[in-house]
């Protein structure tokens, strides 16, 4: 196999996890409240701006960085869900959705107005950690990265499964009647939902911030990553989204190679379009492949 | 969700999940199946064990009053019977139920206070020993 | 909620017929005679402001009337503007074919578009994705294609004259958008009233109610986008012709997507008149903000900002825009809320009553 075909396996591996745990935050909006979060990706933009800002103007360590930057995210995502959805919580769906597309407008200009249009990027060199398999190269940044997105997926998934809370938000994505019928508020886990998603995202824009650029533009392609990884994976299993991640990260770093970069969302694209198509031929076995909404967090 | 954690759930508010070892005890000392099953998705139950399922959920909350709504339907004679049987011990535990049954030997069986209800009326009521020997019974029952 | 001004009561649908009749054609008069009364520049930006409420009201037919959130209408726009940049600028083939070339590329894609989306049995979310990615999809072949002009775009000559349906003046531009409005009123309106667009109504309100009922959901959603989707495109080759150069960001971009949604949401969605006002209104409150004095394009990045905050805004206080009432008079009294609304209406008050109520025509006619 050619070097540059197994550094963008290798690479595409490592990316995959990140969007993986984009994924996972999103999914965990969509499974709970039952809408796409098209504001999804501005949330990772706003991880990666401020986690430029958080090393180059106040100076904070790396290792404390991160996990700050999800946090403020996860902070501004529960606002965001309070003052723009939840008022609306009782309308239709989509009603909600174009509010959440409202938000991507906002967010989207607000990055543009602060920090300008051009493409902004961080340097973080962890060259403990850079990987070579066999003859392909990882950057550390790139595997730091990995692993960290893998661990705070772990992370959910764990407080998904073990708290009562996580409990109660799985209830709230299979059925929302039953789980208000047993007292859960259901107010309560919107918002904390939102906000979990809301922070995933920003944390995973922290930890891809070193290998890759932002400017006010990236959201939506990392919501229609997101999406994209949701729709082929389900958002049942948190394990199947993994996996498709990083399909999806593999699929575009290795398309990377063949055709010119700004083409390869639109390679993305049509990857989607043939997995679909192949799903739906595949169909008639399972039924509906894509469980849209269950949280079986497997 | 798996049917354990469905009880999980059931006991999610905090008075009921102090409680939650004893309550768990009692249910699937009630309904031993599920103690069996209890690491099964709910949505993979049979009929039978989601309805214990459900009652069981019910449970674990510690209700002050439980209503059951048809918890007959749907299912197999023997179930009924394992449904009546754990019925009749959680009413003896002191629970007081509300049940509405369109099983006539069922509700009779187990209650001890009856409404019979025809078009959204109320028109006979007793004690299951005296309704047992109302010919009406026969005719609101069987008559519709 | 009635306001006392003749304002708030044409609003809220309060005037009568014959008044309404009245407004109306001095409206038409108005607008008509325009040319001769009003500034070249008023002319130039009522053209504009025309243009964005068309493409608000052909968003309407599949996003208000057929009830489907499509997110990339942007994309069948910019497919109508490059059919005809592109080929006038890269072959010299006069825009009319040009026209053609963007409507049947359009109508094509929103064909597949709808099939994958409508057929394919992965729930409605689909329909979502696929409207997203396909805009921006589209945006980044043209910004790389050097064909199609990559990010600069595509400019054109000007060469005036019929052929190349370009003019030195204003005026020419302004009555074709004027009959394009006018023919996207008629159409919705005509949808609306027919049979089509009751038992698109029906698949908005319960769809799994009207495919029992018999209604063949997907075949009419698909041809609502379709339809929808070769208007817009029109609205983009206009577009192209009216300023003779176009770039893939901005006729592809996501922004342009939501300003005719918006436009439609505050016009009222699924009215006849509402997104052709609400698109004509969002664009001249967003253009003035880009007009602004504030330095360096911050007008564009707050106009945007705006559209989104009035897409919340609407959202949370006037779901169903501001024109309802205006569009009262062109449908049988079946405002957003539908059939059943008008019907349990017409049963509130024939309990309130105990007169029978007819069917539920609710006074406007």
């Amino acid at each position: 196999m050619p070097v540059d075909l197994q550094q963008a396996i290798a690479t595409g591996f490592f990316l995959g996890l990140v969007y993986g745990l984009i994924a996972v935050g999103f999914s965990i909006t969509f499974g709970v409240m039952r809408i796409a979060n098209f504001a999804h990706g501005q949330f990772v933009m706003m991880g990666m701006y401020l986690m430029i800002f958080l090393r180059q103007d106040v100076a904070v360590p790396v290792w404390v960085a991160i996990p700050v930057t999800g946090l403020i995210v996860a902070v501004a995502g529960m606002l965001i869900e309070r003052v723009a959805i939840e008022p609306i919580i009782r309308y239709s769906r989509f009603m909600q959705m174009l509010v959440t597309l409202g938000v991507l407008m906002i967010l989207e200009q607000l990055a543009a107005i602060l920090f300008g249009d051009q493409a902004l990027g961080l340097d973080v060199r962890v060259r403990a950690f850079d990987l070579w398999i066999g003859s392909a190269f990882v950057s550390g940044a790139r595997v730091v990265a990995g692993i960290a997105a893998l661990a705070v997926i772990s992370l959910v998934f764990v407080a998904l499964k073990k708290t009562y809370f996580g409990r109660a938000v799985r209830a709230v994505a299979d059925s929302r009647v039953s789980a208000e019928l047993l007292g859960v508020r259901t107010r309560r886990v919107n918002v904390v939902a939102f906000g979990l998603g809301a922070g995933c995202a920003g944390l995973a824009g922290s930890l891809i911030i070193p290998f890759s650029f932002v400017n006010p533009l990236v959201g939506l392609g990392m919501t229609m990553k997101s999406f994209i990884v949701v729709m082929v994976g389900g958002s049942a299993s948190i394990r199947r989204v993994v996996v498709v991640a990083i399909a999806l990260g593999m699929v575009e770093s290795v398309s990377g190679i063949y055709v010119p970069l700004s083409i390869v969302p639109g390679v993305v694209y049509a990857v989607l379009i043939a997995t679909l198509v192949v799903l739906m031929l595949r169909q008639h076995r399972q039924g509906s492949l894509l469980m849209l909404g269950e949280k079986e967090g497997t | 969700m798996s049917a354990e954690e469905n009880l999980q759930m059931g006991a999610y508010l905090p008075r009921a999940r102090h409680q939650q070892r004893e309550s768990f005890d009692r249910v699937y000392g009630l309904f031993p199946r599920l103690y069996e099953r209890r690491s099964v998705v709910a949505k993979r139950l049979s009929g039978g064990e989601q309805q214990m399922l459900a009652i069981g959920r019910a449970l674990v909350a510690l209700p002050r009053l439980l209503i059951l709504d048809e918890p007959s339907l749907g299912l197999a004679p023997t179930v009924i019977e394992q449904v009546a049987k754990a019925v009749s011990r959680i009413a003896a535990d002191g629970v007081p139920i509300l049940l509405c049954e369109q099983n006539a030997m069922m509700a009779l069986f187990l209650s001890d206070y009856l409404y019979v209800m025809e078009q959204g009326q109320i028109s006979l009521e007793g004690r299951p020993d005296e309704l047992r020997k109302n010919p009406e019974v026969a005719r609101a029952y069987l008559g519709g | 909620m009635k306001s006392p001004s003749w304002v708030g009561r044409l609003a809220d649908g309060a005037m009568d017929l014959p008044q309404r009749r009245i407004v109306l054609v001095v409206l038409a008069v108005a607008a008509v005679t325009l040319p001769w009364w009003g500034s070249g520049s008023l002319v130039d930006v009522l053209t504009i402001a025309l243009l964005h409420g068309f493409l608000a009201s052909a968003w309407n037919i599949v996003g208000g009337l057929a009830g489907q959130l499509s997110v990339g209408h942007a994309g069948f726009f910019g497919i109508g503007a490059y059919g005809v940049a592109f080929l006038y600028a890269r072959l010299g083939i006069t825009p009319y074919v040009g026209i053609l070339a963007g409507l049947s590329v359009a109508v094509i894609g929103a064909s597949v578009l709808g099939y994958m989306s409508f057929w394919l049995p992965f729930g409605g979310f689909t329909f979502l994705l696929l409207t997203l990615g396909f805009a921006e999809l589209l945006r980044a072949v043209a910004r790389t294609v050097e064909i199609f002009g990559g990010a600069e775009g595509l400019m054109f000559p000007f060469n005036p004259g019929l052929t190349t349906l370009q003019f030195r003046q204003g005026t020419p531009y302004y009555f074709i958008v004027l009959g394009m409005v006018a023919g996207i009123l008629i159409i919705t309106k005509r949808i609306r009233n027919g049979s089509f667009g009751l038992r698109l109504e029906s698949i908005r309100e319960d769809e799994g109610a009207a495919v029992a009922a018999g209604i063949p959901a997907t075949r009419l959603k698909l041809a609502a986008f379709v339809i929808s989707a070769a208007l817009t495109s029109l609205g983009g080759a206009f577009y192209a012709v009216l300023f003779s150069f176009i770039t893939p960001d901005k006729v592809f971009s996501i922004d342009f997507s939501v300003a005719m949604i918006t436009g439609s949401l505050i016009g009222g969605r699924g009215t006849v008149w509402g997104p052709v006002v609400g698109g004509a209104l969002l664009w001249s409150l967003t253009e003035a903000m880009v007009r602004l004095p504030l330095g360096s394009g911050l007008g564009a990045n707050i106009a945007i900002m705006l559209n989104g905050l009035a897409l919340i805004v609407i959202v949370h206080r006037l779901p169903k825009g501001i024109a309802p009432g205006l569009s009262g008079e062109f449908v049988r009294g079946h405002l957003e809320g539908g059939i059943l609304l008008s019907r349990l209406r017409a049963a509130s008050r024939m309990l309130k009553n105990s007169e029978p109520v007819g069917p539920a025509c609710d006074s406007y006619e």
